[in-house]
């Protein structure tokens, strides 16, 4: 979780929104995920999607993984998870916008998924970040990208 | 006079409380009035004495007999009366007491308010687009959902060609009438490439995005990088199945307007697992409608 929460830092400085994503198998890190919506245009390439999609790029899976999150995945992240078959999806704050796991929409409950869900890993730090990028107080971040951040 | 004989039975997915033909009920007393001369000067002591904030989508009084409030609030009826004339108020003006059946909340749709009036008078604010959404084929006609079929028929074309499942999706800008991409299911190559999500993917390279994947058989309108263009504002999106969790939060995230799919899936979020499109706590809702081209789709 601490790579993670390092990870949305690092998105945070670039005036991205502040969501670290990274799977582990084992005590092998295998990928890591960021929000990719402002460079594609596509408002669903959360940093869950993006890290999937590394993983099946390097010929790998992401069934056997644990899922560590800075924050609660929305549903469609959630879904596509706990479809995937990660062995345990880990996360540090609730997201009361889209959360997944209980915050809006509780995924696991509609797909009958029996997949671990741990919440509240260092909860605060992932939560002051998103504060910080919500609050616009980045002083990083060019005036323009905080004018046209998207909402994760 | 040739008629285009539509074989799509379209029907709004709509939250399950517009969908009640009866709302639940609740047990009030009411009493009558003795003197009629005196009715509104009583409604008007009533109110100050013993106001019912929970019960103000009823009206107070239904001919000569006044709400006096919620069953549950006293044990008996003349409890109630001791309570009123305790506060100070003049029960003589006061008859008989009893318990009624009323509805709990205001109706959302005009048979609720049909249902509602009979047991005790009721307001209600007509909206003419859940009317117009409950009515026959969505309140759309013949024609519309002829153009509507006309798209399905490119979502087909899709799912038949499809490397994954036999299903596809066409996202179509109803203003302009041009269809901005189409995909078909890819799941074979990738788990996660739903035609929804293809189709969603092919949209953001169409407004000079970079997109996430490279696809070959599927297809996008170049050069849609408007400034107006963004995500899929404004936009249709054309499905051959009920999307899956995964695509229908994808299309809030991407705020498309319409959703229109033929046949419901048993892993579908858009009315058979629910209805996420209803979610109140979400940011962005789009209108969902099922049952267009349903047999073409069920024989996929
Ligand atoms: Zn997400
Ligand atoms: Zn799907």
């Amino acid at each position: 979780m601490e790579r993670a929460l390092e990870l949305a830092e690092r998105a945070l400085a670039k005036g991205e929104v502040p969501v670290g994503c990274i799977f582990v198998r084992g005590s092998c890190a295998i990928a890591t995920g960021a929000n990719d919506v402002n460079r594609t245009k596509n408002a669903t390439r959360h940093a869950e999607m993006d890290c999937v999609d590394k993983v099946l790029k390097s010929g790998d899976s992401a069934r056997d993984c644990n899922a560590h999150l800075t924050v609660e995945p929305c549903a469609m992240c959630a879904a596509a998870l706990l479809n995937l078959k990660v062995e345990r999806l880990i996360y540090g704050c609730p997201n009361d916008r889209f959360g997944g796991c209980g915050s809006v929409v509780d995924v696991a409950a509609l797909l009958g998924s029996q997949i671990p869900i741990i919440s509240a890993v260092l909860p605060d730090r992932a939560m002051a970040l998103l504060k910080q990028f919500y609050a616009g107080t980045n002083p990083n971040a060019p005036l323009s990208k905080v004018k046209t951040k998207k909402p994760k | 006079m040739k008629k285009h004989i539509s074989s799509s039975n379209l029907e709004a997915v709509l939250e399950d409380i517009l969908l009640v033909d009866s709302l639940p009920s609740v047990e009030v007393y009411a009493a009558t009035v003795t003197h009629k001369k005196r009715l509104s000067e009583v409604i008007l002591r009533l109110n100050t004495v013993m106001p019912v904030p929970d019960l103000q989508h009823l009206k107070r009084i239904n001919g000569l007999r006044i709400l006096l409030c919620k069953a549950c609030s006293f044990r008996t009826g003349e409890d109630a009366i001791a309570d009123l004339a305790a506060r100070g108020f003049d029960v003589t003006s006061l008859g008989s007491v009893e318990k009624v059946s009323v509805v709990d909340r205001l109706p959302t749709t005009r048979r609720q308010f049909e249902a509602a009036k009979n047991l005790w008078p009721v307001n209600f604010h007509e909206d003419k687009l859940v009317e117009k959404a409950l009515s026959y084929r969505a309140g759309f006609c013949e024609e519309e959902v002829g153009g509507f079929e006309k798209w399905m028929e490119m979502a087909l074309e899709a799912a038949r060609r499809s490397t994954g499942y036999k299903m596809g999706c066409a996202i179509v800008d109803p203003k302009s009438g041009k269809v901005i991409s189409v995909a078909g299911d890819r799941r074979g190559q990738h788990p996660l490439q739903h035609s929804p999500m293809v189709a969603m993917d092919l949209v953001a390279k169409s407004q000079g995005g970079s997109g996430a994947w490279e696809t070959d058989q599927d297809y996008y309108l170049t050069g849609n990088d408007s400034p107006d263009a963004y995500l899929c504002t404004g936009y249709d999106a054309y499905l051959t199945h009920e999307p899956c969790v995964m695509c229908s939060m994808a299309f809030v995230h991407s705020r498309i307007k319409r959703v229109f799919y033929g046949v419901g899936s048993p892993d579908g979020a858009l009315g058979t697992l629910t209805k996420l499109h209803t979610t109140p706590a979400l940011n962005h809702h789009y209108e969902v409608y099922r049952g267009l081209l349903s047999d073409e789709c069920l024989k996929l």
